[in-house]
């Protein structure tokens, strides 16, 4: 096991290498990023000769490059363009807060996910199943952006009409959270909508592959004999069947991930979370390279370490995979 | 979803706006106070004292030192403008109003090589928000600080013409130019009064990064009504009454600016009374939506960004002043406004000079003589021997074919619909244009320096005061990417900074306007609206279409119950 983790990490080595140079030399390529400074009038030349000389704009890109890579290596990420400032507080603040967002979606998506499949397969073809399946249809044609707001629309609605607010439609939290169980609250309360837009789409997929996966188990051998031993329902569905269907789960939500930040960064626009998402928009509208290629570095990196979470897991799951 | 993402506003093309603008005109309120509680809204209700206003933006400050490159934003300026004043104020006329000095400036000389003396008399009660008063050093250190080169300072217009200054007394500082300078109220705008007490000896690239604070004690510093409160960076900023100002105290507790990138999420927030205010973009059906929700109003103004369709004199074709005229009677400016502007600005028209916008006194209408014509451009176009013989009914003259490529920026709904009624409507008089749309940064920042464009669409932000555009219709001015040059527009212009009688100089102006309106170097077409959405118990607010902002005069906003 050892060393089928230590050779995946080696393989992603030049896997990063690569993105981070097709990236750093595409951006570089498209236009100079002193240009939005240039193209205003009155902007003084000495402080655009300042920036260009601090970032070394004035030698050639592969030079340019080195430069960002030592300063990525031995400084996190070095600093932004403009103000010079370090790129690692805020880059980790946004991380703090799409993990946050992600992994209660997942958490949310996968829990309920396994409860539909679980029962559609139990009750396979009943009124339950068939509604489940029609969801899941809808929930993977839904645009996430549209779901999104048409959920800020109904729950503005339903504060219109009541007075009453139940969810928010936009931040992290109110200008005044308050502390401790009433923080919280208020982070539920903004969190929920994204949550519920973000895990739409996981859902309908999730309990898709739990059903298949789940039905197949079921009308397996050994269940057959399980059951024919005399075992209660209970302990044939929990213990017998939902680990072994478990398994092709765990592949699907491993792979999932990148889609998951996908969506993440359309719904920390939409609701306004200043996470990952929301910094990558930034940096790229004002043509920030380098905290673009920090964002990028530490995207591959998440979505590297995950898939190599899953494949553990998955053999922690079945027993008869291993990585030697 | 990147083509809905908000462009960064850049607040330095908004230099030029400030620049001379006229002083006060008869019947404006002359004083500081006055200026504030011109025209706002006077809601129903009874008013509360103090409260808390949710302020929506878009984009979110990088930092909040407003001299800095990185600071030369929209979102910096709406958060610092009440709490870092200047010597002059810019209000909704687009006239300015003195802020921190005693009256206007007082200038000297600049006639007959003598040297021009500008003297600014600072308001003896002006105090920084810790009790210090605000004195000629504080002039004195913000003029070294922005001529300090090691700093990262946006623009140094201006400032760099000064040759020496001089701390009087107290209240009182002198600053001499070897030459006349008229535009000197835009000196201690954009980039305000500084304090010279604390920030001295400081770093200025580093100070006011993630506060408005004395950067040894972090206690906030102010000389506006309000001051720094706290910055949750990426979720929401605070700024909060100033207690110690020296003028008449701010109605509201605070004021809470929510950062939140969506239009239509901002939209909710509004409708479910999560912000109080925001500035949407100037679209129309955004604004016709905002109309409609109940106990919200909107507010707007023509802003000082024009919009223009440039032409290349580098293009054979386009170098002849038929084909130009040829166009500008091609298209229909008057249609295009009322599609694209007047849903959201119903007072909108189309602007007729490229250096005064209609907002000015000095505005004078050359450009109306273009009407839309297409009969006349066609008669035009044979007149001069051009000929129709393609089956694409494209006009050919001296061998050129009509057909250009139109260049602007995507992203952008307005300019892309505009493209499509230019191309119907050039069509008409034979004469062609395919877009060529790319991201702003390709658009502006690289193909129109380079001059990689036969049409191209844009917008220059307009200068009452013509100082900052000068160069854009100069011989090989800085800002004249299209190659235009008529040597008495020139000649004017560069005569311009050097006159002090006000009326004297726009009637200048204005007589370089008839001359490039008679050239045609480019299409003037609108000025694009500033807009505030609001919530109707939201008194004292009233949009500000120049770089001052909504913000300019929040001391004056209340809420009513």
């Amino acid at each position: 096991m050892a060393t089928y983790v230590l050779r995946r990490l080696l393989f992603s080595i030049p896997v990063l290498f690569l993105a981070s140079v097709i990236i750093f030399f595409g951006v570089s390529a498209v236009s100079n990023p002193l240009s939005i400074l240039q193209q205003q009038p009155g902007v003084s030349e000495i402080t655009i000769q300042n920036i260009a000389e601090r970032k070394h704009l004035d030698e050639p890109i592969p030079v340019q490059y080195g430069y960002w890579v030592r300063d990525a290596l031995t400084n996190r990420f070095g600093t932004n363009l403009f103000g010079d400032r370090a790129i690692w507080p805020e880059l980790r603040r946004s991380m703090w807060y799409t993990a946050q967002l992600v992994v209660a979606a997942e958490i949310f998506a996968i829990g309920l996910a396994i409860a539909i499949g679980v029962v559609s397969a139990k009750r396979q073809y009943s009124w339950f199943d068939n509604l489940a399946t029609t969801g899941s249809f809808v929930g993977f044609s839904i645009p996430i952006f549209w779901a999104a707001l048409i959920l800020q629309v109904i729950f503005t609605n339903l504060y219109r009409a009541t007075g009453v607010r139940i969810f928010y439609t936009a931040g992290l939290s109110s200008v005044d959270p308050g502390t401790g169980l009433a923080f919280l609250v208020d982070r539920l309360q903004h969190l929920a909508l994204p949550i519920l837009a973000l895990s739409i789409t996981s859902i309908a997929q999730y309990s898709r592959y739990m059903r298949t996966s789940m039905l197949e188990v079921l009308h397996s051998d050994y269940v057959r004999t399980a059951r024919a031993k005399g075992l209660p329902e209970r302990t044939v569905t929990s213990r017998h069947s939902l680990r072994n269907a478990l398994i092709p789960l765990t592949t699907v939500i491993g792979w999932n991930l990148g889609v998951i930040f996908g969506g993440t960064i359309i719904i920390e626009t939409v609701f306004g979370i200043p996470g990952m998402g929301r910094y990558f928009f930034t940096a790229l509208s004002i043509r920030d390279v380098y905290p673009l290629m920090a964002w990028l570095m530490i995207t591959a990196i998440v979505i590297i370490v995950f898939n190599l979470i899953t494949d553990i897991v998955y053999g922690y799951l079945d027993p008869r995979i291993r990585y030697d | 979803m990147l083509a809905s993402l908000p462009p960064a506003r850049w607040v330095t093309l908004l230099v030029l706006m400030a620049l001379g603008v006229a002083a006060c005109a008869p019947g404006q309120p002359d004083d500081r106070e006055g200026a504030l509680q011109e025209g706002v809204t006077e809601p129903e209700g009874e008013r509360v004292e103090g409260g808390n206003v949710i302020f929506g933006h878009e984009q979110e400050p990088a930092i909040l030192n407003p001299a800095l490159t990185e600071g030369n934003l929209f979102a910096t300026q709406i958060v610092t403008r009440p709490i870092l004043l200047g010597a002059y104020l810019v209000t909704p006329e687009f006239e300015y109003v003195p802020e921190l000095i005693d009256g206007e400036a007082e200038t000297e000389g600049g006639e007959d090589g003598e040297p021009f003396v500008v003297t600014w008399n600072i308001l003896e009660e002006a105090t920084w928000s810790d009790g210090t008063p605000i004195t000629a050093d504080d002039f004195e250190f913000t003029y070294q600080t922005v001529m300090d080169e090691e700093f990262d300072i946006t623009s140094r217009n201006g400032y760099d013409l000064i040759t020496e200054t001089e701390v009087v007394d107290d209240k009182t500082w002198r600053a001499t130019f070897e030459e006349p300078f008229a535009p000197y109220r835009t000196l201690f705008g954009v980039i305000p009064v500084l304090p010279a007490h604390v920030l001295e000896g400081e770093d200025f690239n580093e100070v006011w990064n993630d506060g408005i604070v004395d950067p040894e004690t972090d206690e906030p510093i102010a000389s506006g009504p309000f001051q720094f409160g706290q910055w949750r960076r990426g979720q929401q900023l605070t700024i909060e009454r100033n207690e110690g100002f020296w003028g008449e105290q701010a109605n509201l507790d605070r004021i809470t600016f929510r950062y939140i990138e969506e239009t239509p999420t901002l939209v909710q927030q509004i409708r479910g009374g999560e912000i109080n205010i925001f500035d949407p973009q100037p679209q129309v059906d955004l604004i016709e939506q905002l109309e409609g929700i109940d106990g919200v109003e909107v507010q707007s103004d023509a802003g000082p960004q024009w919009e223009h369709i440039d032409f290349n004199h580098d293009n054979p074709a386009l170098a002849n002043q038929y084909v130009r005229e040829a166009i500008i009677r091609g298209i229909d400016r008057e249609a295009i406004v009322e599609q694209l502007v007047q849903g959201v600005n119903p007072e909108a028209g189309v602007l007729q000079n490229a250096i005064f916008v209609e907002n000015q006194e000095q505005y004078e209408p050359h450009w109306d003589v273009y009407d839309y014509d297409p009969e006349a451009a066609i008669e035009l176009l044979e007149e001069n021997g051009c000929t129709r013989d393609g089956d694409d009914g494209v006009f050919t003259c001296d061998g050129e074919e009509l057909s250009f490529r139109y260049v602007s920026t995507s992203g952008n709904e307005r300019r892309e619909l505009m493209f499509e009624i230019v191309q119907a409507q050039l069509a008409e008089i034979g004469v062609e244009v395919t877009a060529d749309f790319s991201e702003p940064a390709q658009a502006l920042g690289t193909q129109l320096p380079e001059g990689d464009f036969d049409l191209i669409n844009f917008g220059w932000v307009g200068s009452p005061d013509p100082f900052g555009g000068d160069t854009i219709f100069m011989c090989d001015g800085d800002l004249n990417y299209i190659g235009y040059c008529n040597e008495e527009v020139t000649e004017l212009l560069e005569r311009n900074t050097g006159i002090l009688d006000e009326e004297e100089r726009w009637a200048v102006y204005n007589e370089a306007d008839e001359l490039i309106a008679a050239d045609i170097p480019l299409i003037p077409l609108f000025q694009i609206p500033q807009v505030l959405a609001y919530e109707d118990n939201l008194g004292g607010v009233r949009v500000n279409a120049t770089q001052w902002g909504p913000t300019w005069n929040a001391s004056e906003w209340y809420l009513t119950e």
